[in-house]
């Protein structure tokens, strides 16, 4: 019996030690491969779609959204001059991450002022 | 002979099995003391002889740096927004003080990543397909080395089959073209960041951060010198 126990335990060890999913990364690296090796409106579509699959399945799951994609969302948006979606997305990405708060307010000033000097 | 003792013994084989190898603790105590929260990950420098290395490899690094626990600034807009500065061969900025990464991307710190090959070799009657990436991870703090190792894959695409004489030859030759050509370079780059990255301690998003001190696996022959 003792020896179950043992053996019970360090199954359970092993178990413990096997990582939690952290993210829903789907198949992000795959579409960003594919728009890179064809880059057209259609893979950049294809890769905003997957973007916004991936906020929507990390939700569902009720995990965080892997760093990164809500800012990369944003800044398509940001490209497409669809500026109240951008805010939306980089703004998510800053209260995800503080550590990414310099970063995107910095890209958002970058923003004003363009637009600024097209105005 | 107790099944009791036969586990602990072959438990305790397992361990020293591994004893070739240090400890995340003792190779990299820097990442332990300094605790950076999030990478800045730089366009990669391509050492290889294939010039679309560079764009397809940094397409895999920040799905495997954020399992390990980091915060990746979004790679894309960084590549973007260092094109804009006249940046995107990082030979060039390879001296810049690393603390210019805190003042403009408020950057812990920033990995630099060398492709050294991402080559396809032919031989007499075979080939391969092979992937070799550096690692450093640099402090914006500091400037100091915090962590660096290196991993590498082959993928053997020599052909296979049992027609004899000359025939099988030419057949061979011929398959090891069409194997060699198809065999894509990602899914190798991907598997050569998982292993490299199991040597990285943990950063704040992981479950084990702060506790993987004592944790085994980090060859000393793959630390960059």
């Amino acid at each position: 019996m003792k020896s179950t126990t043992i053996i019970l335990l360090f199954i359970l060890l092993i178990v413990g030690c096997t990582p939690q999913t952290m993210y829903y990364w789907g198949d992000y690296s795959n579409s960003l491969y594919k728009m890179k090796k064809d880059a057209t409106p259609e893979t950049l579509d294809k890769h905003k779609i997957e973007l916004l699959d991936i906020i929507n399945k990390s939700n569902e799951k009720g995990l965080r959204i892997p760093p990164g994609i809500n800012a990369e969302l944003g800044y398509i948006y940001l490209l497409q001059e669809q500026y109240d979606q951008a805010m939306v997305y980089l703004n998510e990405e800053k209260s995800t991450y503080p550590e990414s708060t310099k970063f995107i307010d910095d890209l958002l000033q970058n923003l004003s002022e363009g637009e600024e000097n097209d105005g | 002979m107790t099944v009791k003792s036969v586990i602990i013994i072959l438990s305790l084989t397992v361990f020293i099995g591994c004893a070739t190898t240090i400890s995340k603790g003792e190779a990299f105590p820097k990442m332990y003391k300094e605790k950076p929260l999030s990478i800045l990950v730089l366009p990669p420098i391509n050492e290889s002889t294939s010039p679309d290395a560079k764009e397809y490899y940094s397409t895999t690094i920040a799905e495997p740096l954020s399992y390990a626990g980091y915060y990746v600034f979004p790679i894309e807009i960084v590549n973007e927004v260092l094109k804009q500065e006249g940046i995107y061969d990082t030979e060039l900025i390879v001296d810049l003080e690393a603390s210019k990464f805190k003042e403009y991307f408020g950057a812990d710190a920033v990995l630099f990543t060398r492709i050294i090959e991402w080559n396809t070799s032919y031989y007499v009657v075979g080939g391969n397909v092979k992937v070799h990436i550096a690692f450093d991870l640099v402090s914006a703090n500091t400037g100091e080395l915090l962590w660096s190792y290196n991993g590498q894959l082959t993928v053997d695409t020599t052909g296979d089959n049992n027609v004899p004489g000359v025939a099988g030859l030419l057949l061979q030759l011929a398959e090891t073209a069409v194997k060699t050509a198809v065999q894509d370079y990602t899914p190798l780059a991907k598997k050569v960041n998982t292993t490299v990255l199991t040597t990285i301690p943990f950063g704040f998003y992981h479950a084990q951060y702060g506790t993987d001190q004592s944790f085994t696996g980090v060859n000393m022959e793959n630390v960059n010198q």
